[in-house]
């Protein structure tokens, strides 16, 4: 049966090369467009390593020496991160708030990017040491509550800081990176010159830093103490990233009243609470380049799969038209309805099928010149499978529903008219 | 002649109404999808409300300070002190403005608030470069802006927001703990305009905190630039000046100097996609953007071209009778591409139609977030210029091919008339 059809299709090749030509192309456009989905996906689904939900970014600023309620500096008492600390403290006092901390280009979904190059301890000084750089995140003990940054265990890392200075954490990553297999928790690593080295307080788990990336080795600074004035010193309290975590889900109207309702809480000396973003709001600002990327490939994915629903529907219709007299004949030796439309429809799938080969060929060079995206998905069994398998599928219902309008058509001629033809 | 052919297309449309249905349809939606693309460039390059004069217009979006021993760079915008020694003494162009955008609470006097509007921190130049129209008041003056008097231009959304009516000269909003003075009130800007969209318009000398903002030996801050040329030729002029300005400046710098990488760019590059130190060539351009194009139109091609081929073979008898008496083979294409036009017309008549709606169900991900989207930024000459040539493009694409093979056909075998 299927070799008679691939003879029948090969003697009209003329009409039937246009659409055939179109079928390739769309299936090997489907199949890019669903690779490039399925690592983008897979990546999405896989776990980050923190938790934003009901977390927002409060803005601090300065204030204006010409605004009213500016305290001169003659007359402040505490230093720049005793104010910092001071308003945390005092936010943290509402019962609607769960948790606060600051960091410093370093919260979730900030532009932040600090590098730096830290090593083991104990290889420190020996020559075996090479000068890699990780990225780092400088935080208050604070952060890993308001993120719900868990250790290896899944326990809580903010408890395990205690009573630790100049306590660093290390993703899980990196962990194994500079220990194997060993634990590394107690033991130092040191910034580059620095001798006594910082204790590594607890290990986390793996942090990726968007939703579209996969982790990276990374670490926590810890910052307390004199390393907290340090910092706060050298950037100013007002650049950091003050971040809370409300006990319950709230509408931006909603956290705008809870500032208006905290008052002058929200100022300590100069520092002041000027503004607040949702850290999610943040996140899809920061990802809009990604999810627009993907609505156009949509938008893409469905213009095909009309064409060639217009182009099933065209040819088809075309085809019953010129072979009337065939339908005519078959019908008159007792060929049923449904059988005719299995017969057309396998047809056209028949013919969609041999694009198969061309398909695979184009994959495997993509695959061959490593254009696929091979860092966050490596390249197997399944992920060739997987979307070669949904773009076959999704182009054979295309044209299954298709060959339905001509076949319908077919169906509705009488036999005896239909030989007339012959 | 063009009657007859005008009559068979007209005919054969009716003969069989679903091929043509679906030609037209298949048609449409290409050069709908065609037209998107047309309309989105257009938006980022033709003038409007209140950037009437992009085509005059250079923009540096980028600075970067280098060390002068070392090789450490420094990224980002520029300080009030760059903006004022080598943008505002330019004498070429017509005027220079530093603008710096910011979302910042809105308050009153009596009532701090928390909801965030965009700010423009700006300059008296600014409102001769972009043309606000104003609802009442002026913008703040020269003197204003050089002592840093607290005043504001609003727009009439935000006054309404505020105060429930767009009477509001004179009134009062807080913004960072400073009282502004509302000294005009302009007709509401699209997000599209993003070098003059703002709610708020104020001096860029009222906050200190701007004005010292700077890394690098003073040279990195807060403030890109915005220049308007007195003609669009005057672009290169422009250029040289701004580097003898650049050389000055930098023979006073003791650690750094400054440069702009390739800005300043023209609206034409910003189109293109250039933005900061990215500037994307026009080779690059139509290399990525024409591809897509093309292949928005050739997948819908290949349809019609097997559909225009089954349709022109039922009529091979004809075309063999007519070049029995004579018919040339120029004759004979142009007879075919010329029924082709009347579907492909219809089509691009549904299709320009179909891309304002696409884009404006799409605008959200296509453009910003509630961008508004008026006419005089869509129906431009230029609009209908391009869905005419791409009709074109697309007659020609698919029905090219089956109308030369018809017409080579040797005539007794097209008398024959079987396939």
């Amino acid at each position: 049966m299927i070799k008679q059809i691939v003879k029948m299709l090969w003697s009209q090749k003329r009409s039937n090369g246009w659409i055939y030509i179109e079928l390739l192309i769309v299936f090997g456009a489907l199949w890019a467009i669903l690779d490039a989905l399925l690592v983008d996906a897979k990546t999405y689904y896989s776990p980050l390593g923190y938790n934003i939900e009901n977390t927002y970014q409060f803005k601090l600023a300065k204030m204006n020496n010409q605004a009213p309620g500016y305290v001169p500096d003659s007359l402040i008492d505490l230093s720049e991160a005793g104010s910092l600390l001071k308003l945390m403290e005092q936010i943290r006092k509402n019962p609607e708030v769960e948790e606060v901390c600051a960091t410093f280009y370093s919260c979730p979904y900030s532009f932040g990017n600090s590098w730096t190059s830290i090593v083991p301890t104990e290889e420190a000084d020996t020559t075996k040491a090479n000068e890699e750089s990780f990225q780092v995140r400088r935080v208050t003990p604070e952060y890993f509550k308001v993120f719900r940054v868990l250790d290896k265990e899944g326990k809580a890392v903010t408890p395990q800081l205690e009573g630790i200075q100049n306590a660093v954490v290390l993703s899980a990553d990196l962990e194994k990176q500079f220990y194997h297999n060993q634990s590394a928790k107690g033991k130092k690593v040191s910034f580059r010159g620095q001798i006594d080295g910082n204790q590594v307080a607890a290990v986390c788990q793996p942090v990726r830093p968007s939703d579209y990336e996969i982790s990276a080795p990374c670490f926590y600074q810890v910052l307390t103490g004199k390393l907290l004035e340090e910092y706060v010193g050298y950037f100013g309290a007002q650049q950091s990233e003050f971040c809370v975590r409300m006990k319950h889900a709230k509408t931006e109207e909603d956290m705008n009243h809870f500032l208006e309702d905290m008052g002058d809480r929200l100022t300590v000396n100069n520092l002041y609470v000027y503004g607040v973003k949702k850290l999610s709001d943040q996140r899809s600002q920061l990802l809009s380049y990604r999810e627009r990327n993907m609505k156009i490939k949509f938008s893409l994915m469905a213009f095909m799969l009309i064409n060639v629903f217009f182009g099933i529907v065209g040819t088809f219709w075309l085809w019953t038209e010129n072979r009337r007299s065939e339908i005519g004949l078959r019908m008159a030796v007792g060929s049923s309805k449904f059988k005719l439309y299995k017969y057309m429809n396998l047809e056209g799938i028949c013919l969609f099928s041999l694009t198969i080969p061309f398909v695979i060929l184009f994959a495997a060079n993509m695959a061959y010149f490593d254009i696929m995206d091979t860092a966050r998905l490596p390249l197997s069994f399944w992920r060739f499978l997987l979307p070669m398998g949904s773009a076959w599928l999704l182009l054979a219902g295309m044209i299954t529903i298709g060959i339905w309008i001509p076949a319908r058509k077919a169906a509705k001629m009488d036999p005896a008219e239909a030989l007339h033809y012959e | 002649m063009i009657k007859q052919y005008i009559k068979q297309a007209i005919q054969l449309l009716k003969e069989n109404k679903l091929v043509s249905c679906i030609s037209i349809i298949g048609t449409a939606l290409s050069i709908a999808m065609v037209m998107v693309v047309v309309l989105l460039f257009q938006i980022q390059l033709n003038g409007y409300y209140p950037e009437n004069n992009r085509d005059r217009m250079l923009y540096v979006q980028g600075t970067e300070a280098t060390g002068k021993s070392g090789n450490d760079t420094n990224r980002g915008a520029m300080s009030a002190e760059v903006v004022r020694e080598c943008f505002y003494s330019l004498k070429t162009p017509e005027a220079a403005t530093a603008i710096y955008s910011d979302d910042l609470p809105l308050s009153l006097p009596d009532k701090r608030l928390y909801k965030e509007y965009s700010v423009k921190f700006t300059d008296d130049r600014f409102w001769n470069i972009f043309d606000f129209r104003f609802i009442s008041g002026k913008p703040f003056s020269k003197a204003d802006f050089l002592s840093g008097i607290p005043k504001a231009v609003i727009t009439d959304k935000a006054a309404r927001e505020f105060f429930g009516t767009t009477d509001v000269l004179g009134k009062s909003i807080v913004i960072n703990f400073i009282p502004f003075t509302i000294s005009g009130v302009v007709k509401e800007v699209s997000k599209a305009a993003r070098d003059s969209y703002a709610s708020v318009w104020v001096p860029y000398t009222t906050n200190d905190q701007l004005m010292s903002l700077q890394y690098a030996d003073g040279i990195t801050g807060a403030f890109g630039v915005c220049i308007l040329a007195k003609r669009a030729g005057d672009f290169e002029s422009i250029r040289k000046e701004l580097k003898q300005q650049i050389t000055r400046y930098n023979e006073g710098k003791k650690l750094y100097k400054v440069g702009f990488g390739e800005n300043p760019i023209s609206r034409l590059d910003i189109a293109m996609g250039s933005e900061e130190f990215k500037k994307v060539d026009f080779k690059d351009f139509i290399l990525e953007t024409g591809s897509l194009v093309l292949f928005m139109l050739f997948v819908p091609a290949l349809n019609l071209i097997g559909v225009t081929q089954a349709s022109i073979q039922r009529r091979k008898s004809e075309v063999g009778l007519r070049k029995a008496f004579g018919a040339t083979y120029s004759k004979l294409v142009s007879q075919v591409l010329f029924e082709n036009l009347v579907i492909t017309l219809l089509g691009g008549i549904v299709g320009l139609a179909l891309s304002f709606v696409l884009l404006s169900f799409s605008k959200d991900f296509l453009l910003q977030n509630n961008t508004m989207l008026n006419m005089d930024m869509l129906f431009q000459p230029v609009t209908f210029v391009a869905a005419l040539f791409f009709v074109l493009v697309m007659n020609i694409l698919s029905a090219g091919i089956p109308a030369i093979r018809i017409a080579r056909q040797p005539i007794v075998e097209a008398l024959k008339g079987n396939e």
